[in-house]
């Protein structure tokens, strides 16, 4: 007969390493505040240490994390409601022609910039969406909205991100530092 | 299901294919294969998505916060109170805990966490209300505050001795005495060091290295050094702050 396996329990150290910088990204998401971003994450863990010895299933820590912090998130302020800054009557899947080069050649903090200024309705599922550490349905209980409502915000908001940051991409191309024109040629044809 | 449902479906699909085997998505996968231009569409935002997904995990979180969240967990841990491990010794723990939290409720209850008296600090300074004694000699300012009713023996972090004080004020938290020190700083910026006995914050944090948090438009360092708790609050970033601690 084996012996039973005995799973060590993450410590506090190992808790807050393995998911203090996601849970930062989807409070910046919330917040769009690098400071209240770092509140809402220190609070949430503060919460752990004292209450997190409650949790039975250890397996649902990471759940647990995201979803106080959401908590902790609107307890702390009223919800506004924005409409959104571009209003479809249908989700066009024929999505804007932003590509993988072009983000490649952005910074992260100029693609956070773009889905931090998407209304809100959007950034905490995207921002969920692109940590890959949730599915739809794991995002729909975390928000505590419909699967049907995630889908549609994730399709909407990714509309809205790609068309924020193609206007950033057409911005760059458009900084074109202009050539000292020489005896008033144009200075495109030599010799 | 056209492909208008599947390619609905298919943008909740994560870059990775950590959803390849959710039978949600069995139905739409299956129409890119059978499809070429819904194949291309769905390699597309893959792709796309994992580009933005890598652009957004570049972003980081502030170099200090792990350490203030490590910090912050013990004070966490220690409010856990008692362990779970012994039923009886529970049960008669939890006996004198609800006798002892029966008689501070009665003398008044308040909030204890260290954010909330942080908090209620900088509603101080945000008041204006005024100090109550001026002086550009921080030992005046120390002296008259013992002098007072603010008995907190506290001594001023050595990068704040050379600054010009400029008043001082008696505040209270949980009707305990606290001290309030402002400061001019280098360039004019004022500073606010605020001491509190540490028995009479119980949630005070009990590292001796300064924890920095912000809390709205300011930045806040907390310590606790011998008997006393410092928090020392400034407007701005925390490089103004850390240049005096």
């Amino acid at each position: 007969m084996n012996a039973p396996t005995v799973v060590d329990e993450p410590s506090f150290e190992q808790i807050v390493s393995a998911y203090y910088e996601v849970l930062y990204r989807f409070a910046l998401s919330l917040s769009r505040s690098e400071a209240e971003a770092s509140d809402l994450t220190q609070q949430t863990f503060y919460l752990w240490a004292a209450k997190g010895h409650q949790l039975r299933d250890r397996a649902k820590i990471k759940s647990w994390l995201f979803t106080t912090l959401h908590r902790e998130f609107l307890g702390s302020r009223r919800r506004e409601t924005r409409f959104p800054h571009h209003e479809m009557s249908s989700v066009d899947h024929e999505l804007p022609a932003v590509t993988p080069t072009m983000i490649n050649e952005m910074d992260g903090a100029t693609v956070m910039q773009a889905l931090l200024d998407l209304d809100e309705l959007y950034r905490a599922p995207l921002m969920l969406f692109y940590q890959e550490d949730h599915s739809y349905e794991e995002i729909a209980r975390l928000l505590d909205i419909p699967i049907g409502t995630v889908m549609s915000r994730l399709a909407r908001g990714k509309s809205q991100l790609r068309e924020m940051l193609l206007r950033q991409a057409r911005r760059a191309r458009e900084k074109v530092v202009a050539l000292p024109t020489l005896g008033g040629s144009s200075g495109r044809n030599h010799g | 299901m056209d492909n208008h449902e599947a390619k609905f479906i298919l943008q909740s699909f994560r870059p990775q294919g950590q959803d390849a085997n959710d039978p949600a998505f069995a139905e739409a996968l299956k129409r890119t294969w059978e499809d070429p231009e819904l194949a291309r569409w769905f390699a597309e935002e893959r792709s796309l998505d994992a580009a933005i997904a890598g652009k957004l995990k570049q972003v980081k979180a502030p170099d200090d916060l792990r350490t203030a969240i490590l910090a912050g967990g013990k004070v966490g841990a220690r409010q856990r109170g008692w362990t779970l491990r012994w039923p009886v010794l529970a049960w008669a723990a939890s006996i004198v805990l609800l006798l002892a939290l029966s008689a501070f409720w009665f003398r008044g209850a308040a909030p204890r966490e260290l954010a909330a008296y942080q908090r209620a600090m900088l509603q101080v300074l945000e008041t204006h209300a005024g100090l109550e004694f001026y002086s550009p000699d921080p030992q005046k300012l120390a002296e008259w505050l013992k002098e007072n009713n603010v008995p907190v023996s506290f001594t001023l972090p050595e990068k704040m001795k050379s600054l010009s004080g400029l008043g001082c004020q008696c505040a209270t938290w949980n009707g305990k005495p606290v001290g309030l020190l402002c400061m001019k700083a280098d360039g004019g910026q004022l500073i606010h060091l605020f001491v509190i006995r540490s028995d009479d914050l119980p949630s005070a944090p009990r590292s001796q290295e300064p924890i920095l948090t912000r809390r709205g438009e300011w930045t806040v360092a907390s310590w606790t050094r011998g008997e006393t708790t410092y928090l020392l609050a400034g407007l701005g970033g925390r490089e103004l702050i850390r240049k005096y601690l």
